[in-house]
């Protein structure tokens, strides 16, 4: 579990996320301490267990009472330490998988990107889960504002390899279901799929007023196909093989990538949906940094 | 080579070349990498766009490496190609497939090795071509079956034995045209160490006598074995033009092809020439040297000329400054004459050089016996063809030369004096004229020393060997010891010279020395023909009959010289001849008569005859004003006429100082020369023995191994005290190259004028099928691949397909390199 928190927690990335605040578009349901403006203010939370202090852990959580019986600190958890909850929705189908050259694969990179959400929405208080999923959800960490939770979401990850097809419409389904309050959804993913399924799938979401984040995760190569000789392709998620010279298809290939991207773009619009399109050979906190940002100025 | 390899490669080559292309494209698609792929949906919908595009151009690409590959093996590799197709096809001529599979190929190469091919260009020689390609021949045929001959076209004869036979001068000639030197039925090892060993000969080609060796081994071969003929040559001027449609030799040469041809044609082979000379050649050569006179006295110049001549295939050739150097027994050079401007084409004769008589004054020692110079003549510059770029000259420089002159008819009076006229003129001895002023030393101008006897002395004479030349004036007879006394003297290459006169007994003249053909007399001999009345007897003129003849040369030289000859002289008598005539002919000596007397009957006036090594001179006339006024009356004619009789006949034994490759070297052995030992070192410094021969109680030297050119020395080793050997004596001969070797012009036919320009394989092509009068043959060209007026359309076809080579060659490194062939699989 530690090398999992370590490994996702990069300090130069939280560094440099730290200070960011993760803002919604829209005014989310419940009680927001802290900076979130909320229509359910003053809302109080449910005590949900105590756990031992540890260095770092917010004093203000420090359960006196539970001191002065004991001559122990103990913290006080709660079900829900705030009325923002985030749901960061992993894509780890096979095509995921791929990676070029020195670059991270885009499981990995999605893991990375997942983890630091997390922290991040975490550590303002917020409440994050986690969706992972390759032809439909099969691992779910409810939204929450804990320690436990994290370790949970990273362990999750940790432990999941990329395989199986994709299949983005019935998840994002599954994910509206699942998540009854209004929050936000997180969609890493490189929407390797039927583009009507992943409409289905925003429309669900916009349906339950979800803020909806896509993050459009793909390998430089798969942006750029650079390769310079004679290759044969091996198709993931059932696709057959392919044995050709790169060179000669390189145009119609990055015509048909753009318009793949420019219809994801179209769609999310369609449904209210953010769209990011992130590259693993960016920065992760670049590219995180660069998009909040511009979240942040489209909020002013 | 064997024959299976040659069509190996011949076929396996070009297919191999043409495979090449393929196998990279299908290496391109074996050699690929994998890579797992998760946009496939993308890729797929882009294949399914491109596809048709795709297979366009990697066919298009295939196309492209097949191209590349063809034109580097059709601009890099034609030598390769075009050879070993020449080599299994045209060259060897045979098709081996109309032979049952075990008929034994005997294989008759006939081989150049004339000195014409040592023509160097680029640091290769013509003959370095021929063995090469002599070489590839051999190769290509089996070992333990087929067979070779070779007939090398410039062998030097060598008689058998060294100092072995004795020739007269036609026999020596004779020999020397056959200079074609066969090595039969070689096992294809011997055969390679022969080609291997073979050197280029220094002198000329005998195509014709090498195509009758031919046919002879051709038609003698069983008709059970195939005969293949290759002839391998530079196709020049020089030995070609012998056998061209317009030479004398042409006749026998086709008859001969022809026979050739038709056992060829038994066989299923062609006659093959291979062409291993140079286009484009320019050679100059010192064509000629020879001194002016025939024998030089001590204390006398000696006057040597140089004929230089410019060949070169093409008029347009550069002009070139020769400037021309000499050096004396190996001594310091020394410039010869100011640079000659030499255009293609030019001939310069007679350039002179004047030894002075210090050059060439005997020294301490030389005294006595005489000496021999050798006086090296050389162009400054070298150039393609060395071995004309100098030649050697071999002067002999005597104290004296004797001449004995028999007076038959002696007078107190000196006008009235057989000989008194005679003697002065033969012994004059100086240029300076008593009594007339002057600084300049007096040069001799004869070496003669004139002894002189009356007739009736004559029977006392031991031995005449000890002259070098017999004047007989008007003696009555010739008493019969004398008469083998001086047939004997004669016979060892000595000369004769007999003036006609009142006292002649013609009929014991002709008893004696005439005996019907047999004797020394040149004809026989007849009442006189003129009158004794000088006041009224008519005034003739004389006429040259051999113009060409050393003693009557110089007269031809100037109209003055030619009009001492033919103004009208004072000769009122003269002596009626009956030449040979039937029976009396000997065809290898003949009679010539060298002036006539310009009277009706065309009487002759003087005479020769060869005898033996020596010659017999016969004037009509008196040699004393008695019968003629010739001293007093002719322009000096007496005295020049004389003058050049007597080196003329003198000169005997300096005829073989200064011989031509393969000239046998002679010379008659007087008493005093005898040596119990003599040698000879060549020119390379190899010194052998010689054995003296004996004939008709004449001791002789003979050398017949002038093989090189250059200067070899003779010494007669005498034992001494002590058992050790010491020198006798000593003389040096000069061996020359043929000038007409020189002549490196190619072969071309006879409407075409040498030296024209246009494509040299065509004209020496045109040139055989001309000479040859059947154009079935196969004619191949070294160079041609590479060459200029070759297949490829000469040196600028050559340049173009060069440039599209090094494109294919871009090409294709390119291509491979960006189609990753060179670079390994990825997983």
């Amino acid at each position: 579990m530690a090398e999992a928190y370590q490994k996702y927690l990069d300090p130069k990335v939280l560094n440099n996320i730290r200070h960011l605040e993760v803002t919604a578009r829209n005014v989310v349901e419940g009680f927001i301490s802290g900076m979130h403006r909320s229509p359910y203010r003053g809302f109080s939370v449910e005590f949900a267990q105590h756990r031992e202090y540890v260095p770092g852990d917010d004093l203000r959580f420090l359960d006196w009472k539970a001191y002065a019986k004991s001559d122990k600190y103990y913290i006080k958890e709660y079900e829900e330490e705030t009325n923002f909850r985030a749901v960061i929705v992993l894509d780890s189908s096979e095509s995921m998988r791929y990676k070029s050259g020195e670059n991270q694969s885009k499981m990995e990179y999605g893991k990375y990107m997942a983890a630091s959400l997390a922290y991040l929405i975490q550590k303002q208080s917020d409440a994050a889960g986690l969706a992972l999923f390759d032809e439909k959800l099969y691992d779910w960490v409810p939204p929450a504002n804990s320690q436990v939770t994290l370790m949970r979401m990273l362990a999750t990850m940790h432990e999941r390899e990329a395989q199986k097809k994709t299949n983005i419409g019935e998840v994002l389904t599954d994910v509206a279901q699942r998540t009854g309050r209004r929050g936000m959804v997180m969609v890493i993913s490189d929407l390797f799929d039927d583009l009507k399924h992943l409409k289905k799938g925003l429309e669900h979401l916009a349906a339950r007023k979800h803020d909806v984040i896509v993050f459009n995760v793909m390998d430089p190569m798969e942006r750029e196909f650079s390769f310079d000789r004679l290759t044969q392709f091996l198709g993931m998620e059932g696709y057959p093989d392919l044995l050709v010279d790169p060179r000669s298809l390189r145009k119609a290939y990055l015509e048909e990538v753009n318009q793949f991207t420019a219809e994801v773009r179209r769609v999310c619009l369609r449904a209210k949906a953010d769209f990011q399109l992130m590259d693993t050979s960016m920065p992760l906190g670049v590219a995180l940094q660069a998009y909040l940002a511009r979240r942040t100025g489209t909020r002013a | 080579m064997p024959t299976w390899l040659i069509w190996t490669l011949g076929l396996g080559v070009p297919l191999t070349a043409a495979a090449v292309p393929i196998i990279i494209h299908l290496i391109n698609l074996t050699r690929f990498r994998k890579v797992d792929w998760a946009a496939m949906e993308f890729l797929l919908r882009a294949y399914q766009k491109t596809r048709r595009k795709m297979q366009l151009e990697s066919l298009i690409m295939l196309l492209l490496r097949i191209a590349a590959v063809i034109m580097i093996a059709a601009a890099l590799f034609p030598m390769g190609c075009e050879r070993i197709k020449d080599w299994a096809d045209d060259s060897l001529g045979i098709t081996r497939g109309t032979l049952s599979t075990d008929s034994p190929l005997h294989l008759v190469l006939v081989l150049d090795n004339s000195a014409s091919m040592a023509y160097e260009q680029e640091g290769q020689t013509s003959f370095d071509r021929a063995k090469q390609y002599a070489l590839a021949l051999v190769d290509s045929l089996e070992p333990n079956r087929d067979r070779v001959t070779i007939i090398r076209v410039s062998d030097v004869y060598v008689p058998p034995g060294i100092g072995g036979l004795v020739m007269t001068d036609e026999e020596a000639t004779k020999s020397r045209r056959r200079r074609v030197g066969q090595l039969t039925s070689l096992n294809l090892d011997a055969a390679r160490r022969e080609i291997s060993a073979t050197q280029v000969a220094a002198v000329d080609t005998n195509i014709l006598a090498a195509f009758k060796e031919a046919a002879r081994i051709a038609e003698t071969t069983p008709d059970s074995d195939a005969v293949g003929m290759v002839v391998v040559s530079d196709f020049y001027l020089s030995g070609w033009g012998d056998v061209r449609k317009d030479a004398s030799g042409n006749d026998e040469f086709v008859e001969v092809s022809n026979r050739i041809h038709e056992r060829l044609k038994k066989s299923g082979t062609a006659l093959t020439f291979y062409d291993a000379g140079f286009d484009n050649t320019q050679n100059i050569a010192i064509t000629d040297v020879r001194v002016g006179e025939r024998i030089i006295g001590n204390g006398m110049e000696a006057n040597i000329y140089v004929d230089l001549e410019y060949f070169a295939s093409s008029l347009r050739a550069e002009s070139r400054p020769v400037r021309l150097k000499y050096r004396i027994d190996g001594a310091n050079e020394k410039p010869f004459s100011a640079p000659i401007d030499m255009s293609p084409g030019d001939r310069r004769t007679n350039i002179r050089l004047t030894l002075t008589p210090h050059e060439l004054e005997l020294k301490e020692g030389e005294q006595k016996s005489g000496a021999s110079r050798n006086i090296e003549i050389f162009t400054e510059q070298a150039d393609a063809l060395k071995t004309d770029n100098s030649r050697n000259l071999v002067i002999h420089v005597v104290p004296n030369i004797p001449i004995l002159v028999v007076n038959g008819s002696p007078h107190p009076d000196p006008r009235k004096d057989e000989t008194f006229y005679l003697e002065t003129a033969l012994g004059i001895s100086s240029s300076k004229i008593e009594g007339e002023a002057s600084d300049a030393p007096a040069v001799r101008i004869t070496p003669n020393r004139v002894i002189t006897m009356r007739a009736d002395q004559l029977s006392s004479v031991d031995s005449f060997l000890d002259y070098r030349m017999v004047v007989l004036a008007n003696v009555r007879d010739i008493p019969e010891g004398v008469a083998g006394k001086l047939t004997e003297f004669v016979d060892a290459g000595f000369g004769l010279l007999i003036f006609d006169g009142d006292q002649v007994d013609y009929q014991k003249y002709n008893a004696m020395l005439y005996q019907d053909g047999k004797g020394l007399l040149p004809a026989k001999l007849g009442r006189p023909g003129g009158t004794d009345d000088e006041v009224s007897a008519k005034l003739f003129g004389l006429l040259p009959e051999d113009n060409d003849h050393p003693v009557i040369k110089l007269f031809n030289e100037t109209p003055e010289n030619v009009s001492i000859i033919t103004d009208p002289k004072a000769v009122w008598n003269w002596r009626t001849l009956e030449l040979p005539s039937g029976a009396e002919v000997d065809p290898l000596r003949p009679t010539k008569v060298l002036l006539k007397i310009n009277n009706e009957a065309g009487d002759p006036f003087m005479i020769e005859r060869p005898y033996g090594r020596g010659r017999v001179m016969y004037v009509t006339t008196s040699a004393s004003e008695r019968w003629n006024g010739l001293w007093g009356a002719s322009g000096g004619l007496p005295l020049f006429l004389y003058l050049e009789v007597a080196s003329y006949l003198t000169a005997n034994e300096a005829r073989y100082s200064n011989l031509a490759v393969g000239e046998p070297y002679r010379r008659v052995l007087r008493v005093t020369d005898i040596a119990p030992t003599y040698t000879v070192r060549d020119p390379a410094g190899n010194t052998s023995e010689l054995v003296s021969t004996a004939e008709d109680n004449l001791k002789l030297l003979e050398f017949g191994g002038t093989a090189q050119p250059g200067v070899f020395t003779v010494t007669a080793l005498e034992r001494a005290e002590g058992g050790e050997n010491k020198k006798k004596w000593q003389e040096r001969f000069a061996v020359n190259l043929e000038s007409r070797e020189s002549n490196v012009i190619k072969l071309g036919p006879v409407e075409q004028a040498d030296g024209s320009e246009g494509d040299t394989r065509a004209s020496v092509d045109a040139a055989l099928k001309e000479a040859l009068g059947f154009e079935d043959f196969l004619f191949v060209r070294a160079g041609d691949e590479l060459g200029s007026g070759g297949p490829l359309g000469g040196d600028e076809g050559n340049r173009e397909w060069m440039w599209l080579a090094i494109l294919g060659v871009g090409f294709l490194l390119f291509e491979t390199i960006w189609s990753g062939v060179i670079s390994k699989p990825e997983d």
